[in-house]
């Protein structure tokens, strides 16, 4: 009976907790004079506690920041983001004019069909690897 | 007497609801003054050129302020003036220019504005200038735009509106759209009325 216990309260430890599911990675084709591109996907958090986005690597570029986008009074302006919070049981989206994960210095130009590696971190559920395909915004003419 | 002065009123009402009918509507905010003049630099065929906006004179012109450190408002607006272009006949594209004019003159030279756009749409023209050249078109088009300093590696981020001008073959800055969630479709209807 004391076993089963301990089994119970295990078994506990290993559900809670938060769990990152990352859906839909893709990073936007830019001009290649262009030396900023930018990131974007849904994060689910399928647990049961609060994560928290708090970096991010890449390898295309010399930097990766989380950005949002804010229109006010007819402005767009950028900001820099400490933190995402992807709370438990919830999705956050990264979408064009909206969060972001701003990609900086790239090494390369960005062609359409490659793919880019990133490491989300967070602050619970630590460094979750993410594929991202490279898709062009342009029409195909 | 009560009645009539109704009906009287009335008829004016109905008159002024009809007249205002009749008044073209439009998918942008109408504005409708004469485009001040700028003169500006571009890049073409491997060198520095002037590029004033008397030169589209009979053609629609399109314009857009950004930079092109932005990644994610200024593509949007340019993607959409394209998607645009693709809406028009190819003898209306003809007689349309999409101006793409830096607000980041400091970081943007004419080569890297004229890559960015042409990106878009080969015939888009990406413009810059001074930055007292820059100062004086934003004021004549009410941009705003403010270099913002911060912690992030970008070196420094520009706040600036997103609008996107439209100004017809005479000259006269008609319409003014939002550039987010703007519809191709919408402005492409817009622009053939001034072809």
């Amino acid at each position: 009976m004391r076993l089963f216990f301990i089994f119970l309260v295990f078994i506990g430890y290993a559900i809670a907790g938060p769990n990152i599911i990352v859906e839909n990675p893709w990073v936007r084709e830019v001009p290649p004079v262009s030396t900023m591109s930018a990131a974007f996907m849904k994060i689910r958090n399928a647990g049961n506690e609060d994560d928290f986005l708090v970096g991010v690597e890449s390898s295309v570029s010399q930097s990766a920041e989380i950005h949002t986008t804010i229109m006010e009074d007819g402005v767009m302006k950028m900001r820099m983001l400490r933190e995402v919070k992807i709370p438990a049981g919830g999705v956050v989206e990264f979408k064009p004019m909206g969060k972001h994960i701003m990609l900086i210095n790239l090494k390369k130009p960005l062609k359409s069909g490659e793919r880019v590696r990133l490491v989300l971190i967070f602050k619970k559920s630590g460094r979750i690897r993410v594929e991202a395909p490279v898709k062009s915004m342009r029409m195909h003419h | 007497m009560m009645r009539r002065t109704w009906l009287v009123f009335t008829i004016l009402l109905l008159f002024f609801a009809l007249s205002c009918e009749k008044k073209e509507k439009f998918n942008g905010t109408l504005y409708d003054k004469p485009a001040k003049e700028f003169c500006l630099t571009g890049w073409k065929d491997g060198k520095e050129r002037k590029v004033c906006l008397s030169d589209f004179k009979g053609k629609v012109v399109l314009m857009f302020f950004g930079y092109t450190h932005c990644p994610d408002v200024c593509p949007t607006a340019l993607q959409t003036l394209a998607k645009t272009m693709k809406l028009l006949s190819e003898d209306e594209r003809k007689r349309v220019q999409v101006l793409f004019i830096s607000v980041d003159p400091e970081r943007d030279t004419p080569e890297i504005c004229q890559k960015y756009a042409q990106y878009f749409y080969p015939a888009f023209l990406g413009l810059t200038g001074s930055p007292d050249q820059i100062k004086k078109v934003a004021k004549d088009y009410m941009v705003f735009y403010k270099k913002v300093k911060s912690e992030s590696k970008t070196g420094y981020l520009v706040d600036h509106t997103a609008y996107i001008y439209l100004i017809d073959p005479e000259g006269t800055l008609k319409l003014i759209y939002p550039s987010t969630r703007q519809k191709p479709e919408l402005m492409a209807e817009d622009i053939k009325r001034f072809l």
